[in-house]
């Protein structure tokens, strides 16, 4: 269980990037949705030891995040939304060095649990290339390997997907669904989908606070059926914004398709659309 | 567009703040060293280039900027320009400004002016620091004179701004085609090496001309220029545009501009930053667009065991550290930065230990100090470079978001990174050892000492690296900013290099000093190894406690502000490396208070201001009793007990006194040498000590009876030198050693009487400590002075008996003849006897030495060396037979039977002579390789022995009065013989080589003068460049302007008629009166000049044409200018008049002399022909090296075919 209480962070800059920021997290894949700048990283790193709070506290089992930092990193598994390669240096190399760094001073071990990860991450074949020449996919990849080196019991995945193309990303999302279920794993990402694709648990951030939290499918059934949809001509984006309250609005063959909510069949034109995360995420962050 | 590129970048450079902080820490840096050299401080002393150089002068104004702008100031020349050409690439706004239809010519050079102007403008702050300085109330007045603004300006435009232009242009270049910043600073090194190269490389006199052309920076040229300049010529004239400056900034101009070109021609508008040395190469992958059940299976991976904790952590550690040093063998720049080294190393090898231009056998503590010395500098870079890539390697990768969240504690990611940087230090000194070797080995040396090179290397050096390492690792862990760090870094090891023990004084307060360490073939590393290891601890605890705080501090997460970092510190977590910096604190202090003991407590520390100010004092307070009566020493007997290993020395001595002054004396003053301690003083007619002043040592005894004219007494006396702990800095002769002791008698043996020889000489420091001006000798008229030689005050000639004992496997040595030798309770004693009276000026040796011995005419020739330096017994012994040949045919009979020369450690580097006993360093001969085929080695240890043993007649035989002009007799005469000696036994090829690197010395020095430079017949004792160099030159010219044996014959009757003699003793008027005797009038006026004047020439041949005659002969007609000068002791030279007698030679193809005429030639032009049988090529004005020439290397000319034959 991951207890998040009142967690508050403001940068040197004036940036407010969490307010009083509590979240409950058992185990599962807990997804954790937000636009750019919401705060998500701010609190990945945080839960991850990088960074500290100004205030607010974050309890891992007994462990208490901020104050026993080298603690948690014995039980983390951490793949950055961000990170580098050295220059020359091969996937199981690299692998090697982590391994040993999270507490794997037994050379046989170390080995077969590498050449395990290399295998079920498929990148085995590759696995003495240098990880510079790695497509995007593939380092996300080895990111997870790295991440499950040593069976950590807390995972944070932070923003995997972010410049995948859409079959990487279809691959990665296939990769990250059988971390499994005893442990927890956080999954800070910016696409709705993958939260409906892989996620039982969620919380939606903006602003640096938490705005929706739940089960994904609890929060759509609690929308089902105020979902309306109409397609309009470009020009008229503005008059239906006044009017109605719109969710969202994407383009469509030249026209525009905009979702509104309301409890009552608006009239008009709209049809009833069937609710998905989408309309949660954009209801809750406009 | 070119204008608004320009404008932009000035105006971004002006917004930065690095740009005002650049300019103040070079306005602070020139501002410190200003006042330094303003002679702020009057404790410190740093002159450039002589006393009476003022500190504003042209020529250190000159020197301050170039110097500090190239060296501090390059690296912001690569900071700015490096920065503005790798812009675009390093922050990736390189694609939104190629697709802009910018030109290349006006993107690049736009960039490139701009940067330029603002490093020109920030390279102003050293002159406005300067000036300041300067103008600043704080320094002396003495020191400085009026302001011209006219100097700081000629500085910028011939030096500092084509500098500047020539290294933007470099690293310009290079920025374009590497695009790497790391290949930015690696050409930075080359750089500086290939300057260095080129310094050591050229610095020889025949290479003076090219040396001056292809310095990049003009120091050369500078240095050609100003090279005999005068003081006066220093303190008022700036460089002139002309001549070889004016070649070598107009070469150099042109090379940056070809430079800027080739950068240009080499960029091409393509996006992404070009790697050198790798390609990369994007790995597909097989993506499956539709579900496929993954592998992954966290429960099919295989168990493994967790451990925390020490071990592990240890484990951990000493993985990470392989790790660190396998990624270091592989980078590619340090395989470069190896070659690279390889190859400086080897090349610099050409001027290992070369004295007179000729070299030394490749021993290896030569090989090993010489090759570290070079690549010093160059290990000191990349470890500041390696340090900084290392601490911000995961950082600068973005890898650490991965690492700093594992459960690794900061120690061990710090001591990796350590580890890593030490290796790579180890592999640098490897490289030195193992260059060192190869070049033993190509000098066909095979006697590698591999302890030297591991206990040098490994044992001393590395030592001091790894604590810089540890520093600039801790600085790189501190600072948000690589480059500040860098920049810091610099700064910090100019100051600790430089000022720091100019300013702090103690070496506990200079970071990784040490008192210092000198290897000798003889005493190893004798007693500087205690000391050092200590030193080495306290700066190693220090170092302990930044590694601690470096890995309590580690940047680690994404937030790295050092308050943040500071909070993390004090958490529970962090309490061991707090302990460690406690224990590393402690150990530092207590450290550092056994040091103090030692040097302040159980030895005397003073500065050298509270050396001088003890001197001031003593004459403050007993000058009254110069002159007083005092009676003399006329015979010595010692028992003298060295103790090798403990260093200590135990004396016992009677010594005759006699008065042999006019009045009674009633009181006998009694001054030692502070290193030693007076037991028990016993005078035979009683007496009782009615003065001690302790601080100073003067003690005044009351004699119960006064000693009547004509009386005698014994002074007998108990002496010590003891060796306690250590001192502060490396002392090498001052006390007896393990092995090569060398000790005369005044370092601790009672003197009689108020000894001038004490006081403060120079008299810019006697006005520092307020001490009234004072000739530096008695004049040459002070007939008082004629009362005492120049060697003692208390004594004439002695009689000499001393026994001495040391440790069985040494030999203990003392002038005089072995009477008997003897062991008795494990001791080794020896007896020796002088059958004649001797100067007061005697030494003691002992070490285990080896002994050769040659019969000659029967004289005992006696070597005494240390094993292994057999090479050049043979040219000594040579030289004694042909010197002792010489000098007794010549001028008078040897006095002894016996001549020894002794080897002592390098500690010091002469020879000295003293009665039949030759005490000659192991560091000037006993090592030469001389290689006689070679026409340009000089055989010096030849030269060194003929010169020594000279001395056994000009100072031992003749020894002149305590005047100006007096150590002529013994140096100049000693100089004089050595030549005529070296003359007969080498080729006048070799000589004139010989002669010309004196004329160089002497020209040179005389610029340097720091007092005024006196005629020959007058100089001070301090005056080297006058006895020596110049001295021997003119002699040996009189000799041959005199020809036949009439010099000869005039010293023989001066040595007859004063050797042995007491007082009054002679002068320099003396020797010229015997010289003038036998001097013809035409050439009265060159003994003048010699002797009495300061005398220089500037012969010239301006023309020369061959013309071939119908005889088969060739005529040779030439021209010759010719000037003489007169200088005043200013240095303030003056044309006048001539009509002198000039040599001029006729050579051939194989440098052999055709024909040599003597002409009397007034000054201008002169037209003169000469006809040779053989065909000839050139002609020589003043071959024989007979005339001061201010520029001799136009005194030889290539002729010329003539146009049409001749008819007469």
């Amino acid at each position: 269980m991951l207890q998040i209480k009142n967690l508050s962070k403001t940068y040197p800059n004036g940036v407010q990037a969490l307010r009083d920021v509590s979240l409950d997290i058992s185990n599962g894949m807990f997804g954790l949705l937000g636009p750019n700048g919401a705060g998500k990283s701010t609190l990945m790193r945080t839960i991850a030891t990088l960074q500290d709070a100004d205030s607010g506290s974050i309890m891992f089992g007994g462990i208490d995040v901020m104050k026993q930092k080298h603690e948690l990193r014995k039980v983390l598994g951490y793949l950055p939304q961000e990170f580098g390669v050295y220059p020359k240096v091969s996937a199981e190399e690299m692998l090697h060095y982590i391994a040993r760094l999270k507490g794997i001073d037994n050379a046989k071990e170390r080995k077969e649990l590498v050449t395990a990860l290399l295998q079920q991450v498929n990148l085995y074949n590759h696995k003495s290339k240098f990880l510079g020449g790695y497509s995007g996919g593939m380092k996300q990849r080895f990111g997870i390997a790295q991440a499950l080196i040593g069976n950590p019991k807390l995972i944070i995945v932070d923003e995997p997907t972010a410049g995948l193309d859409p079959a990487e990303r279809l691959r990665f999302n296939n990769l990250l669904s059988e971390i499994g279920e005893n442990i927890i794993v956080i999954l800070s990402t910016h696409i709705v989908d993958d939260v409906s694709e892989l996620c039982n648990d969620m919380a939606i951030i903006a602003n640096g606070q938490v705005v929706q939290r739940g089960n994904p499918e609890s929060l759509i059934a609690a929308v089902q059926n105020k979902i309306w949809s109409r397609r309009i001509k470009k020009a008229d984006v503005t008059a239906y914004q006044e009017k109605y309250k719109v969710i969202l609005s994407k383009l469509s063959g030249g026209d525009v398709m905009i979702h509104i909510f309301s409890e009552e069949n608006p009239g008009d034109g709209f049809a009833m659309e069937r609710a998905g995360l989408e309309d949660i995420y954009f209801a809750n962050i406009a | 567009m070119f204008g608004h590129i320009f404008t932009f970048e000035v105006r971004r450079w002006l917004r930065s703040i690095s740009t005002y902080i650049y300019m103040l820490i070079l306005f602070l840096i020139t501002f410190f060293t200003g006042l330094l050299i303003g002679g702020t401080w009057p404790g410190v002393t740093a002159n450039f280039g002589g006393e009476k150089i003022f500190a504003n002068s042209p020529v250190i104004i000159d020197a301050m900027l170039t110097n500090i702008n190239t060296y501090v100031g390059l690296i912001i020349v690569v900071a700015v320009i490096g920065n503005s050409v790798l812009k675009d690439f390093t922050n990736n706004t390189a694609a939104l400004i190629f697709t802009t239809p910018v030109s290349k010519f006006n993107y690049l050079f736009g960039r490139f002016c701009a940067s330029l102007f603002i490093v020109l403008i920030i390279l102003t702050a050293t002159g406005l620091g300067l000036m300041a300085a300067f103008s600043s109330p704080w320094v002396n007045a003495d020191r400085m004179e009026a302001f011209h603004l006219s100097y700081y300006v000629a500085t910028y435009w011939q030096s500092v701004i084509p500098n500047a232009l020539l290294d933007g242009a470099i690293f310009f270049a290079v920025s374009l085609i590497a695009r790497d910043i790391f290949v930015i600073w690696l050409s930075l090194i080359v750089f500086f090496v290939a300057i260095g190269i080129s310094n050591s490389y050229f610095s020889s006199l025949e290479h003076q001309t090219l040396s001056a052309l292809v310095d990049p920076l003009g120091t050369h040229a500078k240095r050609a220029i100003s090279k005999y300049w005068s003081t006066y010529q220093k303190n008022h004239y700036h460089y002139t545009m002309t001549g070889l400056f004016l070649y070598n900034r107009l070469l150099w101009i042109g090379v940056s501009f070809v430079l800027l070109a080739v950068g240009y021609s080499f960029f091409s508008f393509t996006g992404t930053a070009r790697k050198l040395f790798f390609n990369k190469i994007k790995l597909k992958d097989n993506a499956i667009p539709v579900f496929k059940k993954s592998d992954l299976n966290r429960d099919a991976l295989p168990k493994v065991t967790l451990s925390f904790g020490r071990v592990t952590y240890l484990k951990s550690l000493w993985g990470l550290s392989v790790n660190e040093c396998k990624t270091l063998l592989r980078n590619t720049y340090f395989r470069i930065i190896l070659l690279f080294g390889m190859l400086l190393l080897l090349l610099v090898s050409f001027q290992l230990g070369k004295i007179y231009d000729t070299s030394t056998y490749p021993v290896t503590y030569i090989v090993a100090e010489f090759l570290e010395g070079t690549f010093h500098i160059v290990i000191v870079v990349i470890t500041f470079m390696f340090a900084g890539e290392l601490v911000w390697k995961a950082r600068d990768y973005r890898m650490s978001n991965i690492l700093d969240a594992l459960p690794v504690p900061n120690w061990v990611f710090y001591f990796s990174k350590m580890v890593g940087l030490m290796f790579m230090q180890v592999i640098l000194l490897c490289l030195v050892m193992v260059c060192g070797i190869l070049v033993q080995t190509f000098m066909g040396y095979m006697h590698y000492e591999l302890p030297v090179y591991l206990e040098y290397l490994f044992g001393f050096r590395l030592i001091d690296f790894w604590l810089l390492a540890i520093l600039a690792v801790l600085v790189q862990t501190l600072v948000g900013n690589k480059y500040v760090g860098y920049f810091i870094l610099a700064i910090f090891y100019l100051w600790n290099s430089t000022f720091a023990q100019l300013v702090l004084k103690h070496n506990l307060f200079v970071f990784m000093s040490d008192p210092g360490v000198e290897y000798s073939d003889m005493n190893g590393f004798g007693h500087a190894i205690f000391p050092y290891i200590v030193f080495k601890v306290y700066w190693g605890s220090l170092a302990l406690c930044f590694a601690a705080l470096s890995s309590l501090l580690w940047a680690r997460g994404s937030e790295t502000g050092l308050r943040l970092r500071w909070r993390h510190a004090k958490l529970k977590e962090a309490r061991a490396g707090w302990v460690v910096i406690l224990i590393g604190l402690i150990v530092f202090i207590s450290c550092g208070g056994f040091i103090y003991y030692n040097t302040n407590v159980q030895n005397e520390f003073r500065t050298s201001f509270q050396q001088e100010e003890q001197q001031a004092n003593y004459e403050r307070l007993y000058k009254k009793y110069n002159n007083i009566p005092q009676p003399k020493i006329t015979a010595v007997k010692l028992d003298v007990d060295i103790y090798p290993k403990e260093r200590n020395l135990h004396a016992g001595g009677v010594f005759t006194l006699k008065n042999k002054s006019v009045h009674p004396i009633d009181s006998v003053h009694i001054l030692i040498a502070s290193d030693a301690k007076l037991g028990k003083v016993n005078f035979s007619t009683g007496a009782r000590l009615a003065f001690y002043d302790s601080v100073i040592g003067y003690r005044i005894y009351k004699l119960t009876q006064p000693m009547q004219p004509g009386d005698s007494i014994l002074l007998t006396f108990n002496t010590d030198i003891i060796t306690h702990g250590f001192q502060h800095n490396f002392s090498g002769l001052g006390a007896p050693l393990y092995n090569g002791t060398f000790l005369n008698n005044t370092s601790f043996l009672p003197s009689i009487g108020y000894n001038e020889g004490y006081e403060l000489a120079d008299n810019t420091t006697r006005k520092k400590h307020k001490l009234g001006y004072r000739p530096t000798s008695h004049p040459i008229t002070d007939t008082l002075a004629y009362q005492h030689n120049e060697l003692s005050q208390d004594a004439d000639f002695i009689d000499f008996d001393a026994t001495l004992s040391t440790v069985p496997d040494q030999i203990a040595i003392a002038p005089g003849y072995l009477q008997k030798e003897w062991t008795t309770n494990g001791r080794r004693y020896f007896h020796y006897k002088m059958d004649s009276p001797i100067l007061n000026f005697y030494s003691f040796l002992s070490a285990r030495y080896e002994v050769k011995k040659e019969m000659w005419n029967g004289i005992s020739l006696e070597i005494y060396y240390t094993k292994g330096h057999e090479y050049n017994l043979d040219r000594m012994f040579n030289g004694m037979k042909k010197s002792l040949a010489y000098y007794s045919a010549e001028f008078s009979p040897y006095q002894h039977r016996q001549v020894r020369i002794l080897e002592f450690p390098r500690y010091s580097t002469f020879a000295q002579s003293f009665p039949n006993t030759i005490p000659f360093s192991e560091g000037i001969g006993f090592i030469a390789d001389v290689n006689d085929s070679s026409k340009d080695d000089v055989d010096y240890p030849f030269y060194i022995t003929a010169h020594e043993v000279a001395h056994q007649w000009f100072a031992h035989q003749v020894i002149g009065a305590d005047v100006e002009g007096s150590v002529v007799l013994v140096e100049t005469l000693a100089q004089y013989g050595a030549i005529m000696v070296m003359q007969n036994e080498y080729t006048a090829e070799k000589l004139r080589k010989f002669l010309h690197i004196e004329m160089d010395n002497y020209l040179s020095s005389r610029s340097n003068e720091g007092e005024k430079e006196k005629p020959l017949a007058y100089i001070d004792e301090g005056q080297g460049y006058i006895r020596y160099q110049k001295g021997g030159i003119v002699m040996h010219a009189l000799n041959n302007y005199l020809g036949g044996d009439s010099l000869n014959h005039a010293l023989s009757r001066f040595v007859h008629r004063y050797a042995f003699q007491g007082p009054p003793y002679p002068t320099t008027l003396d020797l010229m009166r015997y010289i003038r005797e036998v001097t013809p009038d035409s050439l009265q006026y060159f003994v003048t000049d010699i002797f009495e004047k300061i005398t220089l020439y500037k012969n010239k041949v301006a023309e020369a044409k061959l013309t071939k005659m119908p005889d088969g002969k060739y005529q040779v007609n030439f021209s010759i200018e010719s000037q003489k000068l007169y200088s005043d002791s200013t240095g303030l030279e003056k044309p006048v008049a001539s009509n002198d007698y000039i040599e001029v030679g006729v050579y051939n193809g194989k440098r052999k002399m055709l024909k040599l005429e003597r002409y009397k030639i007034p000054g201008g032009t002169t037209k003169l022909s000469m006809i040779v049988d053989e065909k000839p090529e050139k002609v020589i004005v003043d071959p024989r090296v007979l005339l001061i020439d201010k520029d001799f290397n136009d005194n030889e000319l290539k002729l010329t075919e003539g146009a049409a034959v001749a008819k007469k």
